[in-house]
């Protein structure tokens, strides 16, 4: 007997092998490279993302969408706007490393290779159309991230964030994975595609088992994405991760886990559109109340960034909830919304970042708000303007990006049909205006503590990931008709 | 052979101890045995419901499984040594410099 294997696809994974390649060469390349010359390593990090987002580019215009490896790979404009996304994010948050690894003493060693693995897990979860492509791709990711998040060896907080993010983390790998086994008894499949036929006018969508495993895979990846009331790892873990890490973490994560989540609950369980959109409607409400409320209380900027963080994945969510495919215009203007909210997350927060880790000292992170934010504006204006920016557009004042993100989706909610989801973000927004403001006011009205000492210096790579964060969150909130037309481009969610 | 039930209910079993072991034991040691019995049990599921349909794939997903879980060992166990050896404990009550 003879067996055909199935056909090697390896151009529908370019971006993939490109970044898990260049990993594998940096990790080698470390080895020879002495230690004085190690941020070179970091360019070519930086170099391997761009070339991925070049091959992103050319299967964009190419024969897509496809279905590659036995219909484990789905390729379609989704996964590659994504793909995109988390690339930019990798790419500015490796701009941003260089030389804070260098300043904080950390090492590079592991680090650019590390993170390229993470993009590579990011990348694969972003084109998973299997649930077993789906958490290979997730502990790809996540293995690389708790490594990172502990990275900063010697510091106490540092190996804290990582024993509670592994911890947390494998926790909610066991829900996939036993829920995953839950839908594989129900169906017989674990295909994306298979299961949307096999649940498509069938008996199977009020089958207990079925549900149970949909409701455990939804608790794991309501812990992947921090969602309230499955966020309490989230504030110590980013607050403990090195900076540059953290802001890896809060955009690239997210990006690629809300794509695999909406690739999953629209591309293959519509028929349990019911259920789900239920649950995450729960959960949307939950998370936007709890994210935004807990952040008013925070006085260190990591801590509340990352409960920042915790509502905006509220808002993204509430654009996921609003994704019915029985009503095809809904369905676009909510998936659409989605994709842009992520690009304009993913700028926003990683300039908001990006001007922490300029304000850090090698022995002081300097993150207290009041302390070290006070007075800001004074000593260091263009870091102040910037960070300005980047709050509100967190915040969703007119003329940002974050305003734009917030209309679309709230829009999507509303067409739906989902008024009070709506209407608890709008509320919740102007309740997380409280923090995002605070910040502005203390820089701009404070005292400053460190008034007698130098400003910091800010790095060129870290003055270019300013400039393209701040250019794009003002781009992107004035003229959003660009990354708008991309995001509605790519709603083809492979279904042949 | 035992009817597929038996299975699901002894994986059934499996999971909610190691849930309940990860949620009350505070050395993460045990909490990470714990995350083991959670993935073991979910092999087991796969396995037997493959068997029950006669299908292969739900035993290949175990081996990917159990290589996930002994990826996941090298690195939980290099996390855990790290913090033994600046700490000389590992309990998780004791590593709190960050208040949730």
């Amino acid at each position: 007997m003879e067996i055909a294997p199935p056909p090697f696809d390896l151009g529908a994974i370019a971006p993939f092998l490109i970044v898990a390649v260049g990993a594998m060469i940096a990790l080698l390349a470390d080895l020879f490279i002495p230690p004085a010359r190690r941020p070179a390593l970091g360019y070519f990090a930086l170099g391997t993302t761009l070339v991925a987002i070049g091959a992103c580019v050319w299967l964009w215009g190419g024969a897509v969408p496809r279905l590659a490896f036995a219909n484990m790979i789905a390729v379609d404009r989704f996964g590659l706007f994504v793909t995109i996304v988390t690339l930019i994010g990798a790419a500015l948050s490796i701009l941003l490393s260089v030389d804070f690894l260098q300043e904080q003493r950390l090492g590079y060693g592991e680090y650019f290779p590390l993170m390229l693995f993470t993009v590579s897990g990011m990348i694969l979860l972003a084109f998973a159309n299997d649930l077993i492509t789906f958490f290979i791709a997730l502990e790809i990711l996540s293995l690389g991230l708790y490594i990172l998040a502990g990275s900063a060896r010697g510091r106490a907080v540092s190996q804290e964030s990582a024993i509670k993010y592994f911890l947390l983390g494998s926790f909610s790998f066991g829900f996939l994975v036993y829920g995953t086994s839950l839908i594989y008894g129900a169906t017989g499949t674990t295909n994306f595609t298979a299961l949307r036929v096999a649940l498509e006018g069938s008996g199977l969508t009020d089958n207990p088992l079925l549900l149970a495993g949909l409701a455990l895979v939804l608790v794991g990846f309501a812990f992947k994405l921090a969602l309230a009331p499955f966020h309490m790892w989230t504030p110590d873990v980013y607050s403990g991760a090195p900076t540059a890490v953290t802001a890896f973490m809060s955009v690239g994560t997210k990006v690629a886990t809300f794509a695999a989540l909406l690739r999953l609950v629209t591309g293959a369980l519509p028929a349990l559109y019911a259920d789900w959109s239920n649950a995450l409607f729960a959960l949307a409400i939950v998370t936007m109340i709890l994210g935004n409320l807990a952040a008013i209380t925070q006085r260190n900027i990591k801590r509340m960034l990352a409960y920042s963080s915790i509502g905006q994945a509220g808002y993204v969510l509430v654009a996921v909830v609003a994704s019915d495919t029985t009503q095809p215009g809904v369905n676009d203007a909510a998936q659409s919304s989605v994709l842009f909210y992520l690009l304009a997350y993913t700028f926003m927060n990683l300039g908001a970042f990006a001007v922490v880790v300029a304000l850090a000292r090698p022995d002081d992170e300097r993150l207290d708000l009041d302390r070290d934010y006070a007075g800001l504006a004074r000593r260091q204006p263009l870091l102040a303007a910037a960070m300005a920016v980047f709050m509100l557009s967190l915040g969703g004042i007119p003329l940002t990006a974050g305003f734009m993100g917030k209309l679309l989706v709230f829009r999507a909610a509303i067409e739906a049909g989902y008024w009070p989801l709506a209407v608890v973000g709008v509320l919740t927004s102007a309740v997380a205006l409280a923090f995002y403001l605070r910040v502005v006011v203390r820089m701009y009205a404070g005292e400053s503590r460190h008034a007698e000492e130098r400003p910091a210096r800010v790095p060129v790579p870290l003055a270019v990931v300013l400039a393209v964060c701040l250019v794009a969150t003002i781009q992107f909130g004035i003229l959003p008709a660009i990354p708008l037309d991309a995001a509605r481009g790519a709603l083809t969610i492979t279904a042949p | 052979m035992a009817p597929l039930a038996y299975y699901f209910i002894l994986s059934a079993i499996l999971f909610t101890t190691g849930v309940i072991g990860v949620l009350i034991r505070k050395n993460p040691l045990i909490m990470f045995m714990s995350i083991e019995l959670m993935l073991n049990s979910a092999n087991l599921s796969f396995a037997s419901f493959a068997r029950y349909r006669n299908g292969l794939d739900g035993q290949v997903i175990a081996f990917f499984i159990m290589t996930v879980a002994a990826a996941e060992v090298v690195v939980g166990l290099a996390i855990i040594v790290s913090i033994f050896r600046t700490r000389a404990s590992v309990d998780v009550d004791d590593v709190n410099t960050l208040k949730g």
